[in-house]
């Protein structure tokens, strides 16, 4: 009964892949270690940081609290599929470019992605969304302060 | 691979489910954002991880007369995103504001939270609170357990090993509950040094049912009883935050030998003042 491997389908950045992963796989390495895509970093590892932070079906998730396996049958949108296939940055980049929202760049994928989903859902995000979103974000150089003046310029409020 | 190793099934069925948790070693995975960081540091390791993302019936929030049903793999953000949870039961949507991150509520499932049993954690407190009831499924039969005893210690309950809850359910509260949750902590959704949770119904200037605990005081969640029954008995007029810090002061003065009880004293009157006058704000 003992089985060390599955078989999941998963789609990533919108691309399907058959993939045969062990079930101890974290979704963050499976992104990282088997499919390349090392924009998706991993801070903690015990989902505090968010620097992990991917969008599973559209909503935010930590990669480095789901197993690969659970990921079967899912579409995982990730860092690397944002910006435009010509390499223009998204206006979520350009918006943290802009405002010198990032420093050291190692929590800016996952506050990326969380955007995404956020802006998807809430088009005029709130001060209070914005708050939220960073509630599951660590970020050691910015103060948070061009990062949330990034995400007010996003919502309109720029 | 930071895990152990482990095997893994993800069952159709909860028969099948319930017949590989009964093998020894085995631990049931719903959403995962409490046991999956404690199998990549290697704090647990199972041998059989049983995933029940794809049993039917999990999922989904019933409603009846007098209760609410929550199944085991609703999510802390399906829940917040629930109309009935919000008027029936608004302390329950109160709480997930305060818990993990937006990315945790969207994994981290309510039965998963009270079997993790984490003394910090806000959930337990309102299932005790709104005396809550879980019904334990087991391959050989089914049981039903209140909250009050559900909790024996810190990351510790009454569930038996072979055990999972199949649903979680909760009282209605009457049209125009109103809740509150104040709680000490390092950021808002960092785990919880103290917390108080409030649910209230009032008419005519009166509390006709008031339901309280405090968490993280000590291991388990502690039902305030006395200041629900301080608050029932008040006259009209009565300023309520007041009299149940009053109410805590000399509950937690009867937990004399407590290692918190230094703390619990000076933190839980003021929680449980604060935690009803933001009740009676939503009032």
């Amino acid at each position: 009964m003992s089985r060390d491997t599955r078989e999941i389908t998963v789609t990533v950045n919108g691309a399907p892949k058959r993939l045969t992963v062990p079930v101890r796989l974290l979704l963050s390495d499976l992104l990282r270690d088997v499919l390349g895509l090392t924009g998706t970093h991993v801070g903690c590892g015990q989902g505090p940081c968010g620097s992990c932070t991917v969008l599973a079906d559209g909503g935010t998730v930590r990669s480095c609290l789901m197993l690969a396996v659970q990921a079967d049958g899912m579409e995982i949108e990730t860092i690397e599929g944002v910006a435009a296939g010509d390499g223009a940055l998204h206006r979520i980049q350009e918006a943290f470019r802009e405002h010198h929202a990032l420093q050291c760049g190692f929590c800016t994928p996952g506050i990326v992605m969380a955007t995404v989903g956020l802006l998807r859902r809430s088009p005029h995000p709130s001060a209070d969304e914005r708050a939220e979103l960073m509630e599951g974000h660590l970020c050691r150089c910015t103060g948070y302060r061009n990062i949330d003046a990034a995400l007010a310029a996003l919502a309109g409020e720029g | 691979m930071k895990p152990a190793p482990f095997d893994y099934e993800s069952p159709a069925t909860l028969d099948e489910a319930l017949a590989l948790l009964d093998r020894p070693g085995a631990c049931p995975l719903a959403g995962g954002q409490s046991l999956i960081p404690s199998l990549s540091t290697r704090r647990m390791r199972p041998d059989l991880l049983v995933d029940l993302r794809r049993i039917p019936n999990l999922r989904g929030i019933d409603a009846d007369a007098h209760s609410l049903r929550i199944g085991p793999l609703v999510t802390f953000a399906e829940a917040a995103a629930s109309s009935e949870l919000r008027s029936a039961c608004p302390l329950v949507v109160e709480a997930i504001r305060h818990v993990g991150s937006p990315a945790i509520r969207n994994r981290g499932t309510l039965a998963g939270n009270l079997v993790w049993a984490d003394p910090a954690s806000e959930l337990p407190l309102v299932a005790v609170a709104l005396r809550a009831v879980l019904t334990l499924r087991h391959r050989d039969g089914v049981r039903e357990v209140e909250a009050a005893d559900f909790f024996l210690g810190a990351f510790e309950t009454a569930i038996r090993p072979g055990e999972i809850v199949i649903s979680i359910r909760i009282p209605k509260g009457a049209t125009g509950a109103r809740a509150g949750f104040a709680e000490v902590s390092l950021r808002r959704n960092a785990p919880a040094l103290a917390a108080v949770a409030v649910q209230i119904e009032a008419a005519d200037g009166r509390v006709r049912a008031a339901r309280i605990a405090a968490g993280s005081l000590q291991p388990t969640p502690m039902r305030l009883a006395s200041v629900e029954a301080a608050l029932e008995a008040a006259e009209p007029g009565t300023d309520l935050p007041a009299l149940g810090a009053l109410a805590a002061g000399q509950t937690i003065a009867g937990l004399a030998g407590q290692s918190t009880a230094g703390y619990a004293g000076t933190v839980l009157p003021a929680l449980v003042g604060r935690a009803i006058a933001s009740t009676l704000a939503a009032l």
